[in-house]
């Protein structure tokens, strides 16, 4: 093992997140120096402190502690922390110490990088999805969909409610689309504060009269009260925030916006 | 299935996702007439496809293409969008003997 080394400096790819190196067996001799590290942070609301157990080969409870006392005041300011890449027996010594429901923790620098810019970026994620226009393949559709949301934060109502508009989107496109390559297109990204959804589907070619037919379904949907079906497009309007559609001869899209209910 | 099919997923290299995208996979095959174990076969070999990556760029996306072959198989290809880079592919029969 290394001497034991303890430095602070800044991510080159987050300037706004301080890496914490640590390097050796840690023990209660180093404590001074982190925590004077650490407190020396600036308050500001957007950094992070990640520090890196990459290269440790033994951390002492009372480091432990000091960390903990750290994350503690770091939260005061506004910051939060992390930990990244314990080794196998270090990350085992530390989740018996319950150290991993009290920080969170990345495998890789990467892991880290993706969840801080959803968190802190609000950076996006995207999905695109081309699929037969086969009625069979909508359930696996909502699940996706609902899943994807919610293991990012997304509550199960407001799953909930991305996963009917897709149901009926995507329904409409195979039932009423007809399209002539038996397929149609999803493209979905969300972010922390709303969730964008396009259905797109080809048709067979729609005479001008026609067109206006279809954007007038859009534009005003009717409900018969004595009717199974049909209600489609009425609830997706009711349930997104923005409901936008394009017809053109052999295309139609429609663009829905959902913003997030509960942040 | 008369003729094949694929599904085409393009989706952000996340880590959490990797539950979802599975699932998927299994419903996609047990919608396309596979049986529950070959379903659950497929979602195995669609984990052990993303668990292989190894540290893709944060912001960047993947492939997954599902083809469903005449012969009642299902083939599985991950690759990268940007590069077109192939990470695997892997082959799952349909019918439970």
């Amino acid at each position: 093992m290394n001497v034991p080394q303890v430095s602070l400096e800044s991510l080159a790819e987050e300037p706004s997140v301080s890496v914490l190196r640590l390097s050796g067996d840690i023990g209660i001799e180093h404590i001074s120096g982190i925590v004077q590290r650490v407190d020396a942070l600036p308050e500001n609301k957007r950094a992070h402190l990640l520090i890196d157990l990459s290269a440790v080969g033994f951390l002492s409870s009372p480091v432990v502690g000091a960390l903990m006392g750290c994350r503690e005041r770091l939260s005061r300011k506004g910051c939060s922390i992390s930990l990244l890449s314990p080794r196998p027996e270090l990350a085992e010594k530390l989740e018996l110490m319950g150290v991993n429901l009290v920080f969170r923790h990345y495998r890789t620098k990467e892991d880290f990088l993706k969840d801080f810019r959803w968190e802190a970026r609000e950076e996006s994620r995207k999905l695109q999805l081309q699929i037969p226009a086969r009625a069979g393949y909508v359930p696996a559709l909502r699940h996706l969909i609902s899943g994807l949301l919610l293991c990012k934060g997304y509550s199960s109502r407001e799953a909930f409610v991305l996963e009917s508009i897709v149901d009926e989107l995507s329904n409409n496109a195979i039932e009423h689309g007809h399209p002539p390559d038996k397929k149609f297109c999803i493209t979905f990204s969300f972010d922390k504060r709303h969730a964008r959804l396009a259905v797109t589907n080809s048709c067979p070619e729609l005479s001008p009269e026609e067109q206006e037919k279809v954007r007038d379904k859009f534009r005003n949907p009717r409900v018969e009260s004595d009717a199974f079906r049909g209600r489609g497009i009425a609830l997706i309007k009711k349930l997104s925030d923005e409901m936008t559609f394009h017809v053109e001869a052999r295309k139609i899209q429609v663009v829905v916006t959902k913003l997030r209910e509960e942040l | 299935m008369s003729e094949p099919e694929t599904i085409r997923m393009e989706i952000s290299s996340d880590g959490a996702f990797l539950p979802s995208v599975r699932q998927f996979v299994s419903d996609a095959a047990l919608a396309a007439g596979f049986c529950p174990k070959s379903a659950g076969l497929a979602e195995a070999e669609a984990n052990s496809l993303w668990i292989g990556l190894s540290g893709t760029a944060p912001g960047s996306l993947l492939r997954l293409d599902c083809s469903f072959t005449e012969n009642n198989s299902l083939v599985l290809t991950l690759s990268d969008v940007s590069s077109g880079k192939v990470h695997g592919m892997r082959t799952v029969r349909g019918a439970c003997e």
